[in-house]
């Protein structure tokens, strides 16, 4: 029976896969079938070609008029493409280069719109007049344009939500291949950061900062209308970027549901305008360097730091040859000294080329890109080339339809045997801040040696590259084809479908000789890993608006029925031991059957969603948003199956109010109010369900299986996502014709339903479940003001964005309390009620003890403790009837931890300048992140085993507070950690981008459209304290953090 | 074009009202069963089963707790090295440590009750389960349910002997917000015993148990006599004791050193033991290397197989346990390692000595490592001895894959000895103790009482695992313990005989600790 059940509904699920590609795929032909019939003629005869599509799409439509102009600017000049876009549609084009344009516009067109990078937009009533000349006017920020919010689009005038937009413009001024990557520092809220310097790794990023404890604070990332189902970003070329929208409020957020938590970002691809064909070439070529370096002891200065910690720990084996091993001996001898980073480190580079195409007619636009990006890294065998391909097109074959699809193509292959240096644990780049400046790399006889001393564990890098292979390849295929239709007036629908396959390959292998420690060591076996991962993708989005005005009000309601579908496979073989190391990992066919191992992980989820929004505005005045969404999602057992995630939100132009009107430099006064819910959904499939484990028995050395209870999945059916609800209030301004404007956000945001491993009681056959029990709260503000300093030739624009946010957790248990009735914490996992999520508890370092007071030290810590010892800090002790308060008691012992910051800032953000002069452009973008406490992971325990970063250690000597005396036995006790913990604050010239682009005038006598040059830096200086790493946001042993230097022209005709 | 635009917007409403919702969400794993799945059939519930075994069996896999049933009795002392494992000299010592949050503690309190779970998700699970009427059918469903009535006895007596005070769990589905009540030997015993006689009906007889290893009639009844002594039903222990006896499968060796080989773990004596094998490499036992002293640290000595593999030195037998052996006892030779020899073609022997002698204290020999020298070649049971490659262990390795005895027919005998006793019958229940003793070499006893059925379990049974239990029943762990075990006699305190309840345990039910107990 129940069997039976189980294959019904598998044949159910197998229709809904298939029917989704099935829609795409035939979007896909009907669309290819629209372009072939009309579009892509033969080159050589665009002209006559569109203008007999033209007239024959006339003839279709009688109705059609033609309307011409030119576009000037304040001073009369006239102004080369500019937009002209018939106002609520997709019919445009572009001034040419005397200003002028022409346009066939339907009889149902009202409004003109022109744009122009740096002007004030306008629109024109069309009436019955047929040429239409315009002067447009310079501004700064553009407030009508025009912002991507979740299904659907609103002039930022109308918006009610926090909404931060980027415009392409200042993406592409960082030089990095990851879209992410380009926001550090240009939004206030959003903190992006690199955690590992390996070409083609993803960056970590917040929104708001961090509310959830274990499910992950991402942010949901949604391209022309998809969210994003994993993959890394690194594989979206950034020039196909058109704009970037973050939802940052619960307005705008909570029409993502149950993945909006984290806030939302909006990324919408290119798209031709109506116009002659333009062909952009880009190119560009690039230095990566270490951008910070820290500073390693030489040879005699580690063998002085082995004979202090000799000596700190009361050896009396203070010669050479009882310190040093024969290698280091004798290159201490010979006076070699070595500095791994300077051996083992090159200069990297990156190689981009990309090829554009884009244009279209009134009825038909297109946009392609070819691109190849190479990035070599700074450490050997670490690449990573990523080769892109887009189309992006539309085609109105009706007033009333428009079909268009977006397709990309991506491959992307990468060398990561540099990680490999950890052996199976992934990156170790301890080696080179570790090893031994006194080590070899080879021998006398010249041969290269597994290890760089005597000692096993200071193994050769390179030795270690050479006995290696890593590579990932990853391809990924979308076709994203969408289809627009006008029912009725002012009543469209919309549908988006997509499809993706992305596949994932990986391959891992190590040599018999890796793990030797001498050259005269057997081989050990081989091994060696073989991954495929196949994830496909699908989405339906049925939306529906309504948008009209009546007199002074105005309404803007959307209704979208979605579907989205997740269906993954992950195939691993192991195996170890095989005949040959020539093979590689290919070789997996000759391992012994019993070395070898296979395993399959699918993973699959769905959601189906229903989203409601209504929009009111009256009079330009006021506006309201009312939003709901209802998601379904597989994640959940039935009872919780379904949720509902509303919002509300008000905004008032007080700018618009007629008691404003006097006050003549202010142009914008917006207030705006929300509070909405939304979820956390992020937490692994199926966790509801009670799962089992293999159990496994012997009877008489014969092994029996089954199946039974997992104690640690007893299932939860009533698991659901997290829930955040969030309050925001903010403001936005602009004067002198928005020459200064500005946005300030407030937000408070609480979070419930946790979701967290929660123990049970071991009478119930569980031992932990995945349950809803903690909450988090939050508040922030941010800041941003854009201003043009300098007005005229020599223009001065400046943006300053700032945040600040705080989080703290209010509870992680079911009962806050326990049996005691003290308060629940997890200092396993470093949670503590009322801190920050990423609190650092431990003991507080306060210096060294001096000569003279071993005998405090002795009481403190007892008869081991004594003059260069750590020193600290006695803040409690436990509550005994002498010490009823717990305070110091002369003794340290675990109850003198205490709190001593975290790695969240106090406040983050940045200050970017552009200065511009005839085509020349300057801009510097520079980051601050203050207020951060890590603890540095790179310092090294005084022993004397390994080599280290210098510090100013405690000899007799030298009596210095800073660090403790070295001891090779061990010169920290449990202190070791508190002695590292620093200030991490920085302040980074992020992003340098000068370029010079050929003014107008002179481009008249070329055949190019534009022509520009660029010199650009990413990541190219730290103003920090927290100078030994290699950049302040790393964490040991990661990839060394990097800088670039990149030199790019730009050619279009 | 007006029909143009009504047929798409048909096709589109068409696409719509088709849409597939449900089976996009509606989803199952692919690759797990859910547990009501997994145990929907009678090979789910046989392969269940398995899980409920491996949860007695797991405690055998750990350094902490695999031995703690010799823990806290009067024949047993620490070896030189206990205090390496903080968790388990605290449970030794009965010290500050030993308290509620002791990992030991808490180890056996969880696992056997997700065993206990388990066999109860298949007594409630077997109603669900269509099952054939063939008697072959009815057979495997019985065995299954006999099992699984077993082991839920074993778990909560296992509970009960430690503790005292346990939750009785006798269904599948447990709801972690009702309350709990903790209740003690009087509620527990019935439900145990007639469990036990559920299984004895239900299971298969042991000559058709193919295995020690398998839950059988005999292991049944086994525990069964052992149970209703505790409830002083002794005409009935002696009774089912000898239903044991008189089961034609079991004998008891007349080799004794038979009874404990490793090449022998399939013997007539054995009714029951956890099976450990390198085909299930993942699952060795770590028990014995516990036992050894650290005599591979005498200047001389090599470790080998021979001489007891690698040495942890945790546990050893004390002073009045060898008091109470005579010299002409052959179960002294038989159950223990009390010689090493000089073996190690590398180090320096001492002056006068051969390969082959015998290592003794007056040698004068070193060791190489700070200990009393005497300490390093004390003698020790060879009840859990994995002496050769046999079964795959390597010599430097400190777990093996021995099986680890729980019951075996000796035991029997002196169950229904005491039966007898009690029943005012001392002849047959000097009857059952001189049968192990003819075979020991040892002349016949001529009169029984509590002490000298107690010597003679130590005798026969010491180190096996049953003397704890045994003392706490007749109410005398603590004073024999003061009397003749001095290093724990120290710390142990009355209240020591019942163990704390994990503080885990309490946090989330907020029942009362054990008394004399603060954490």
């Amino acid at each position: 029976m129940k069997n039976e059940l189980k294959i019904r509904k598998k044949n159910a699920s197998m229709k809904a896969t298939f029917s989704l590609p099935f829609i795409s795929f035939a979007l896909s032909l009907f669309f290819i079938f629209c372009i072939s019939s009309s579009a892509f003629a033969d080159n050589n005869d665009t002209k006559r070609q569109e203008s007999e599509l033209t007239d024959n799409l006339n003839e279709a439509l009688p109705q059609q008029k033609t309307i011409t102009g030119k576009v000037v600017d304040e001073d009369g000049i006239s102004l080369p493409g500019v937009s002209v876009i018939v106002k609520g549609s997709t019919i445009g084009t572009i001034t040419d280069t005397d200003g002028m344009y022409s346009l066939n516009v339907p009889a149902s067109a009202r409004k003109l719109e022109f744009s122009f990078i740096g002007m004030l937009p306008k629109e024109v009533e069309i009436g019955t007049n047929t040429q239409i000349n315009v002067t447009m006017e310079q501004g700064i920020i553009n407030l009508e344009e025009v912002v991507a919010i979740g299904y659907g689009s609103m002039e930022r005038n109308n918006v009610t939500g926090a909404i931060s937009s980027i415009k392409a413009e200042e993406i592409i001024k960082a030089p990095v291949p990851n879209v992410v990557e380009a926001l550090r520092g240009q939004v206030a809220g959003v903190k992006v950061s690199r955690t590992s310097g390996q070409p083609g790794s993803g960056v970590e990023f917040l929104i708001r900062g961090k509310n959830s404890l274990t499910s992950g604070n991402d942010p949901l990332i949604v391209i022309d209308g998809v969210p994003n189902t994993g993959g890394n970003l690194a594989e979206i070329n950034t020039a196909d970027i058109a704009t970037i929208n973050i939802l940052k409020d619960a307005a705008a957020a909570s029409i993502y549901g149950a993945s909006g938590a984290n806030g939302v970002v909006l990324i919408t691809t290119k798209n031709g305008l109506s116009g002659k064909p333009t062909f952009s070439v880009e190119a560009s070529y690039g230095t990566v360097d270490l951008s910070m370096k820290p500073e390693m002891y030489d040879g005699p200065g580690y063998f002085q730091l082995v004979y202090d910690a000799a000596v700190g720990r009361g050896s009396s084996k203070l010669d050479t040859a009882q310190l040093l091993d024969p290698i280091e001996a004798k290159n201490l001898r010979e006076g070699n000294s070595i500095d791994w980073h300077d051996m083992l480190l090159e200069q990297g580079n990156t190689k981009n080329v990309s090829l554009s195409l884009s244009g279209g007619t009134d009825k038909f636009h297109y946009y392609m890109n070819g691109d190849v990006y190479m990035e070599k890294g700074i450490a050997p065998k670490s690449t990573y080339d990523r080769f892109s391909f887009r189309v992006n097109t539309d085609y109105s074959p009706y007033d009333f339809l428009t079909v268009g699809a977006r397709v990309q193509l991506s491959k992307s292959l990468a060398d990561e045997t540099s990680l490999t240096l950890g052996h199976w644990g992934g990156a170790d780049f301890g080696a080179y801040v570790s090893n031994s400046p006194l080590g070899s790399l080879y021998n006398d006889e010249g041969q290269m040696m597994p290890t760089v001393t005597g000692d096993q564990f200071q193994y050769n890098n390179l030795w270690r590259y050479n006995e290696s292979d890593v590579h990932r390849n990853r391809s990924r295929v979308y076709v994203n084809p969408w289809l627009e239709l006008k029912i009725l007036d002012g009543l469209t629908y919309k549908m988006n479908t997509f499809a993706e396959e992305r596949v994932q390959e990986y391959s891992l292998f190590y040599s018999s000789l890796y793990t030797i420690s001498a050259l005269d060591n057997p081989p050990s076996n081989n091994q060696m890993t073989y991954e495929t991962g196949k994830t496909m993708t699908y989405l339906w989005d049925n939306i529906l608006n309504y948008r009209k005005e009546f007199g002074a009000h105005s309404v803007d309601a959307t209704f979208v029925y979605g579907i989205q579908s997740l269906d993954a496979y992950t195939l691993r073989a192991e195996g170890e031991g095989s005949s040959t190391d020539l093979l590689l990992f290919y070789d997996l066919n000759g391992v012994p059957s019993e070395k070898s191992q296979v395993s399959l992980t699918p993973n699959q989820w769905g959601k189906e969603y229903y989203v409601g929004r209504v929009g009111y505005g009256y009079d330009e005045r006021y506006n309201v948003t009312l939003t709901i969404r209802r998601d379904g999602s597989s994640k959940f057992g039935p009872d919780n199956r379904y949720g509902y995630f509303p919002s509300a939100a008000a905004a008032w132009n007080m700018h618009n109010e007629g008691f404003m009107s006097g006050i003549g430099v202010l142009d914008v006064l917006k207030l705006r109010v929300s509070y909405g819910v939304m979820g956390n959904d992020n937490i692994r499939n199926f966790a509801y369900l009670a799962t089992t484990n293999n159990a496994s028995y012997v009877f008489n050395d014969n092994v029996y299986t089954g199946k039974t209870t997992d104690p640690n999945n007893p299932g939860n059916p009533y698991l659901k996502w997290e829930t955040s609800k969030q309050l925001n209030t903010g403001l936005d301004f602009g004067f002198f014709k928005n020459r200064l404007n500005g946005t300030i956000d407030y937000f408070n945001t609480q979070t419930s339903d946790l979701l967290l491993t929660e123990k049970l009681a071991s009478h119930t056959g569980a031992v932990e479940v995945i349950s809803n029990v903690g909450q988090t709260k939050s508040w922030g503000i941010e800041a941003s003001v854009n201003g043009r300093i300098l007005d005229g030739d020599f223009k001065w624009d400046m943006a300053i964005n700032w945040a600040k946010d705080v989080n703290e957790i209010v509870s992680i248990s079911r009962f806050g309390t326990d049996a005691e009735g003290n308060v629940i914490n997890d200092p396993a996992n470093g949670w503590f009620v009322g801190q920050d999520i990423d609190v650092i508890y431990d003991y507080k370092y306060i210096g060294v003890y001096q000569l003279g007071e071993e005998e405090l030290a002795e009481q403190m810590h007892g008869s081991r403790w004594g003059a260069g010892k750590p020193k600290i800090a006695d803040l409690s002790g436990p509550v005994t009837d002498e010490n009823p308060e717990g305070g110091p008691d002369g003794e340290i012992s675990s109850d003198d931890r205490t709190f001593l910051g975290s790695p969240t800032p106090e406040w983050y953000g940045g200050i970017r300048n552009t200065f511009s002069w005839k085509g020349f452009e300057l801009t510097i973008l520079i980051e601050a992140v203050q207020g951060v406490t890590k603890m540095n992971g790179y310092y090294g325990n005084l022993t004397g085993r390994n080599n280290q970063i210098v510090v100013d250690y405690w000899t007799p000597e030298n009596p210095t507070n800073v660090w403790p005396q070295p001891n090779s036995s061990d010169a920290f006790g449990s202190f070791f950690d508190a002695a590292r913990i620093r200030d991490a604050s920085f302040v980074s010239l992020r992003n340098i981008s000068f370029g010079y682009s050929l003014p107008a005038n002179i481009l008249k006598r070329t055949p190019f459209k534009g022509l520009s040059f660029y010199i650009r830096g990413n990541n190219l200086m730290y103003f920090t304290d927290y100078t030994d790493s290699y950049s302040p946001e790393i964490d040991p042993w990661e990839y060394p953090i990097t800088k670039t230097w990149n030199i790019s022209t730009r050619i279009t005709f | 074009m007006r029909s143009i635009k009504f047929f798409i917007i048909a096709v589109l409403g068409l696409w719509l009202v088709t849409g597939c919702g449900d089976a996009i969400i509606d989803l199952e794993p692919k690759d797990q069963f859910t547990t009501d799945v997994a145990l929907s059939t009678l090979e789910g519930l046989e392969g269940a089963i398995y899980g409920v075994y491996e949860r007695g069996r797991n405690l055998c896999e750990s350094d902490d707790i695999g031995n703690y049933k010799c823990l806290q009795t009067d024949i047993i002392r620490a070896g030189t090295h206990l205090a390496d494992q903080q968790v388990l000299n605290a449970a030794f010592f009965c010290d500050a440590l030993f308290n509620g949050t002791n990992s030991i503690v808490s180890g056996i309190w969880d696992g056997y009750y997700i065993g206990i779970n388990r066999a109860n998700l298949i007594i409630d699970g077997v109603e669900n389960v269509e099952i054939g009427t063939s008697d072959k059918d009815v057979a495997r469903k019985n065995n299954v349910l006999g099992q699984a009535y077993f082991f839920r006895a074993y778990y909560h007596y296992s509970l009960l002997s430690r503790f005292d005070r346990i939750a009785l769990v006798t269904a599948a589905s447990v709801n972690p917000n009702d309350p709990v009540e903790l209740v003690t030997k009087d509620d527990v015993m019935p439900v145990v015993i007639e469990d036990l006689e559920t299984a004895v009906d239900f299971l298969p007889e042991t000559a058709e148990v193919n295995s020690v290893g398998r839950v059988s009639k005999g292991v049944a009844r086994h525990l069964l006599a052992k149970m209703y002594l505790e409830v002083e039903e002794w005409a009935k222990a002696a009774e089912t004791a000898d239903a044991v006896i008189n089961d034609p499968a079991y004998k008891l060796l007349d080799d004794l050193t038979a009874i404990f080989a490793i090449d022998n773990q399939e013997n007539s004596e054995l009714i029951f033991s956890w099976q450990f094998s390198q085909n299930d490499a993942s699952h060795p036992q770590r028990v014995s290397h516990h036992w050894y002293p650290l005599y591979d640290r005498v200047v001389g000595v090599d470790r080998s197989f021979e001489q007891g593999a690698r040495p942890w030195s945790r546990f050893q037998p004390n002073e009045y346990y060898w008091s109470l052996f005579n010299n002409n006892d052959k179960r002294l030779e038989a159950y223990h390692h009390r010689w090493w020899f000089y073996d190690s073609e590398t180090d320096e022997l001492p002056s006068g000595k051969q390969i082959g002698d015998t290592v003794k204290v007056e040698d004068g020999f070193t060791v190489s490592l700070e200990m009393e020298i005497g300490r390093a070649i004390q003698p020790t049971t060879a009840k859990y001895d994995e002496n050769s490659d046999l079964l795959g262990k390597d010599v430097n390795e400190s777990s093996g894959f021995r099986n680890i005895i729980v019951y075996r027919l000796a035991e029997t005998y002196v169950v229904a000895a005491e039966g007898y006793m009690r029943s005012n019958n001392n002849g047959k229940a000097l009857e059952r103790l001189n049968a192990l003793r003819k075979r020991a070499g040892v002349a016949d006893l001529t009169s029984i009482d509590q002490n000298i059925l107690l010597e003679e379990h130590a005798r026969e049974l010491g180190h096996e695992g049953h003397r704890f239990d045994m003392l706490k029943r007749l109410g005398i762990l603590h004073s024999q313990i003061q009397a003749n075990s001095p290093d724990v006699a120290e710390y142990m305190e009355p209240y020591h005989v019942s163990w704390p309840i994990p503080r885990t345990f309490i946090d989330l039910t907020r029942v009362e600790q054990n008394e004399g107990y603060n954490e």
